[in-house]
C-alpha cells in the first residue's frame, strides 16, 4: 500500500505522449449500456481532444452524453469501445489500481451535487484524495487548500452545516489539493444561485489560471461562455466545437 | 497509504455508526464469552479428570491374570504364582530401574457389616502389604492403611475398606467390626482404616460432569468396592485366588520401561497374562474424554458460526447504505482493494474489541456455571488469546463477502445513485 507511482505529468510517460500539448486524447470512443435487447448509447463514436491548460465547456442537451463523457475522461468509467489516451498513455493498460492512483493524484472532479463525505469535516474531505495517495503532510496541504477557497473558517464543519456554495468551495479545495492535471467539473454551478455560481466559477478560472486544464460540463450559456473552448454534445456525439481556434478532431 | 492510515479510516466509520458498532460487537462479545467459557470449563474437566487419574498410580506397572481385574473372570491357564513374582523381582532388579515390587492376592468374600438388616456384600478381598498403599495415591478418609504390625503372626486381624464398602456395610469410621465370609469360614475383623473415593471430585453421580463418562469406564475396570486385609501364608482349603503383581517406578517416565521387564519376566504374551501401565492407560482413558469434549467443541463452534452469520447480515445491510460514500473514495483514489481492506479491518476491529469485552464475560459465565459443576475451570490468559483471535477471524469472514461486494462496484454507479 505504501507503493508509490508517478502520476499524470510527473513521469517520463507522461512527457513523450503529453509532448503534442494534449493531455487526453478520445478516438471512437463508444460506451454502451446494454439493457436485455436494448442498447443504450451514452456516447457513439467520440474523437475529442483536451489540451494542456486549456478550459473546454461540454455543452448539450439533457442525455446526450455528457456526464458520461467526463466519466470516461476522469477514468471512474471504461469505454466499451475506441481508445482513451490520458498524456499519451493507453488508459486501456490501467489496472484498477493504477487507474484509482491516476484519480487520486493527478485528476480532479467537481460535480454538480458536490460528492462530499457527509460524516466527515471540510478538512477530513480535503485530505481524503492525500490520505489514499500516502502524501505526507496531508493536514496541512488540506488546510492551504480551504484558504485558497476562502474556507479557512469552516475547516471543522460537515456538509450539511455548510451552504451550497461553501460546500462546492470544499470540492474544488479538495481537487485542487492533488495539484491535479486535470479537473473535471459536471455542472459545478447547477446547484447554486446565480452569485455563489459566479464565486465557484472564479475559483475555477483561478485553477486555470495556475495552467490546469479544465473540462466543465455545463447547459449555461454564462458558464459555457468563460471558456476558452466549447464542444457540443448530442446524441453521444461531438456535433460543433467553437473557439480555441481547432475544431475537434470528427 | 499505510496500514495505519487506513486502519484510522476504519475507525472513524466505526465510530460514526456508534450504535450499530455497538451491537455488532456485542455479538463477537457474546461468541467470544462463549468459546472461552466452554473452552475453559471443558479444560478444567480435562485437568480435573487427569489429576484424579494420576491419583491411581501412574508410576505403577502391574501384571494380572486373563483380562479381568476382578478375580474369577480371569482367563489364564496358566496362573500367576510366586515364582513369577521371584521372577519379576530379580528382572526389575537386573534393569536397575531401582522400582518397588508388591504382590497382592484377590479372591471374592462376602462382608457384612454392622448394618441393622444389612444384606451380606460381595467383595474382592485384597491381601497384601502397606507397601501396596504406593501403587496409587488414595488419601484415608479414617484410620490407617495396612501396616507392618497388622502382617506379624498372632496380630489383631484387622481391615481397610474403600468408602464405598464402609457405605454399604454401615461402618461409619476406623474402630467398627466386619465380617468377612469365604470357603474357609467366616472371621470378624476390626476396622483398621478407611480409603477415599480417588475421585474425589464425584460429588454426586448427577453432578454434570463432561468427564463422567470417562470416569465411568475406570469404575468398571477398577473397583473401588475392595477389602484389603494383611496378607497371610494361605489356610487350608482356602481358594488360592489370583495374584496380582505390582512394580512402582520411582519415575513417572520409568514406567515404560517396567513395563517390557514385567512383561518379560512373566511371558505375558505366551501365557495370556494381561501387563499394563497404569500411565498409558490413563492417557487413553484421557483421550477418551477428549472425543467427549468434542461435543462441547461443536457447540461453541455453532455459536460462532451463527456470530458469523449475523455479523456478516448486518455488515451486508451496512455495505449497501455506503454505495455513495465507495463511491467518493474510489473517486478520490481508493483502490479496490482499499475499500476492501478497510471494511475486513473494520469488521475485524469490531470483532477485536467485542472479543476483549467477551473475556471478563465469558470469564463470569464460566465462574458461575462452575458453582453448579464439580470441578473448576481452567481460564488462562492463551485460551483468552486464541479466543479473541478466533473472534477477530470471525469479524473478519464476516465482512469478507461483503467488502467483496462494495469493491466490486463501478464508481460511477455509486456517483449516480447516491447524492
Ligand atoms: N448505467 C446506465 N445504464 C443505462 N443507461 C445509462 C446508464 N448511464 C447513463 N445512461 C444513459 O446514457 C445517456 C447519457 O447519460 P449522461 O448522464 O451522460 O447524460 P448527460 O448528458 O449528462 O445528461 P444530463 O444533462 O441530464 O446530466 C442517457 O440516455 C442515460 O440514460
Ligand atoms: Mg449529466
Amino acid at each position: 500500500m505504501a507503493r508509490e507511482e508517478a502520476g499524470v505529468g510527473d513521469g517520463s510517460a507522461a512527457g513523450a505522449g503529453g509532448g503534442d500539448g494534449v493531455v487526453a486524447r478520445l478516438e471512437g470512443v463508444r460506451r454502451l449500456h446494454r439493457r436485455g435487447a436494448s442498447e443504450v448509447r451514452a456516447l457513439d463514436g467520440v474523437d475529442l481532444e483536451v489540451r494542456r491548460g486549456e478550459w473546454l465547456a461540454v455543452t448539450g442537451p439533457s442525455g446526450s452524453g455528457k456526464s458520461t463523457l467526463l466519466h470516461v475522461l476522469g477514468l471512474l468509467d471504461r469505454p466499451t469501445e475506441g481508445r482513451y489516451l490520458l498524456e499519451g498513455r493507453d488508459t486501456a493498460a490501467l489496472d484498477d489500481a493504477a487507474a484509482s492512483r491516476l484519480r487520486g493524484r493527478s485528476i480532479g472532479f467537481v460535480f454538480q451535487d458536490f460528492h462530499l463525505l457527509p460524516e466527515e469535516t471540510a478538512l477530513r474531505n480535503v485530505m481524503l484524495p492525500l490520505l489514499y495517495a500516502g502524501a505526507r503532510g496531508a493536514r496541512e496541504r488540506a488546510m492551504e487548500a480551504l484558504r485558497s477557497v476562502g474556507l479557512e473558517g469552516r475547516v471543522e464543519h460537515r456538509p450539511g452545516e455548510l451552504s451550497g456554495g461553501e460546500q462546492q468551495r470544499v470540492a474544488i479545495a479538495r481537487a485542487l489539493v492533488k495539484e491535479p492535471v486535470l479537473v473535471l467539473a459536471d455542472e459545478p454551478t447547477g446547484n447554486l444561485d446565480s452569485a455563489t455560481g459566479a464565486r465557484v466559477l472564479d475559483l475555477l478560472a483561478a485553477l486555470h489560471a495556475r495552467g490546469i486544464t479544465l473540462v466543465v460540463v455545463t447547459h449555461e450559456p454564462e458558464v459555457a461562455a468563460r471558456a476558452g473552448r466549447r464542444v457540443e454534445v448530442r446524441d453521444g456525439r461531438i456535433a460543433a466545437a467553437t473557439g480555441g481556434g481547432g475544431a475537434a478532431r470528427r | 497509504m499505510t496500514a495505519g492510515a487506513l486502519a484510522g479510516l476504519a475507525l472513524r466509520s466505526l465510530r460514526r455508526r456508534a450504535l450499530r458498532s455497538a451491537l455488532t460487537a456485542l455479538t463477537a462479545a457474546v461468541a467470544v464469552a462463549t468459546v472461552f467459557a466452554t473452552r475453559g470449563l471443558l479444560r478444567g474437566s480435562e485437568v480435573a479428570l487427569e489429576r484424579d487419574l494420576h491419583r491411581l498410580g501412574t508410576r505403577t506397572v502391574q501384571a494380572v491374570d486373563g483380562a479381568g481385574f476382578v478375580p474369577g473372570s480371569g482367563g489364564a491357564r496358566d496362573p500367576l504364582g510366586p515364582a513369577d513374582a521371584a521372577a519379576v523381582r530379580e528382572g526389575v532388579r537386573a534393569s536397575g530401574l531401582g522400582a518397588e515390587v508388591v504382590e497382592a492376592r484377590v479372591r471374592l468374600g462376602v462382608a457384612s457389616g454392622p448394618r441393622p438388616g444389612g444384606r451380606p456384600l460381595p467383595v474382592p478381598l485384597v491381601e497384601t502389604v502397606p507397601a501396596y498403599g504406593r501403587t496409587f495415591d488414595a488419601e484415608v478418609l479414617s484410620g490407617r492403611f495396612l501396616e507392618e504390625g497388622d502382617l506379624a503372626p498372632g496380630a489383631e486381624p484387622v481391615c481397610v475398606l474403600d468408602a464405598e464398602t464402609a457405605r454399604e456395610l454401615g461402618v461409619a469410621a476406623a474402630g467398627a467390626e466386619v465380617a468377612v465370609r469365604e470357603a474357609g469360614g467366616e472371621r470378624r475383623l476390626r476396622v483398621a482404616g478407611i480409603l477415599a473415593d480417588p475421585f474425589s471430585l464425584r460429588v454426586s453421580t448427577f453432578a454434570p460432569d463432561l468427564s463422567a463418562a470417562a470416569r465411568r469406564s475406570v469404575h468398571q475396570l477398577l473397583v473401588f468396592r475392595n477389602l484389603y486385609l494383611p496378607r497371610r501364608p494361605a489356610a487350608e482349603g482356602e481358594p488360592p485366588g489370583s495374584l496380582m503383581i505390582f512394580a512402582v517406578a520411582r519415575e513417572r517416565g520409568d514406567a515404560e520401561a517396567l513395563h517390557g521387564v514385567l512383561a518379560g519376566a512373566v511371558r505375558a504374551k505366551e501365557r495370556g497374562v494381561l501387563v499394563w501401565s497404569r500411565g498409558t492407560w490413563v492417557r487413553n482413558i484421557v483421550e477418551t474424554a477428549g472425543e467427549q469434549v468434542q461435543i462441547a467443541n461443536i457447540i461453541w463452534a455453532i455459536v460462532l458460526l451463527v456470530a458469523l452469520v449475523m455479523i456478516a447480515t448486518v455488515t451486508l445491510v451496512g455495505v449497501r447504505e455506503r454505495t455513495a460514500e465507495v463511491a467518493v473514495r474510489r473517486s478520490e483514489g481508493a483502490t479496490r482493494r482499499q475499500v476492501t481492506l478497510q471494511l475486513l479491518l473494520e469488521g475485524g476491529m469490531l470483532a477485536g474489541a467485542g472479543g476483549l469485552l467477551g473475556l471478563p464475560l465469558g470469564w463470569a459465565a464460566a465462574d458461575r456455571l462452575s458453582t453448579l459443576l464439580t470441578w473448576a475451570p481452567f481460564l488462562d490468559l492463551r485460551e483468552g488469546v486464541a479466543a479473541v483471535g478466533l473472534g477477530v477471524a470471525v469479524g473478519i469472514l464476516a465482512a469478507a463477502l461483503p467488502a467483496r461486494r462494495a469493491a466490486g462496484w463501478e464508481v460511477v454507479e455509486g456517483l449516480r445513485r447516491g447524492a
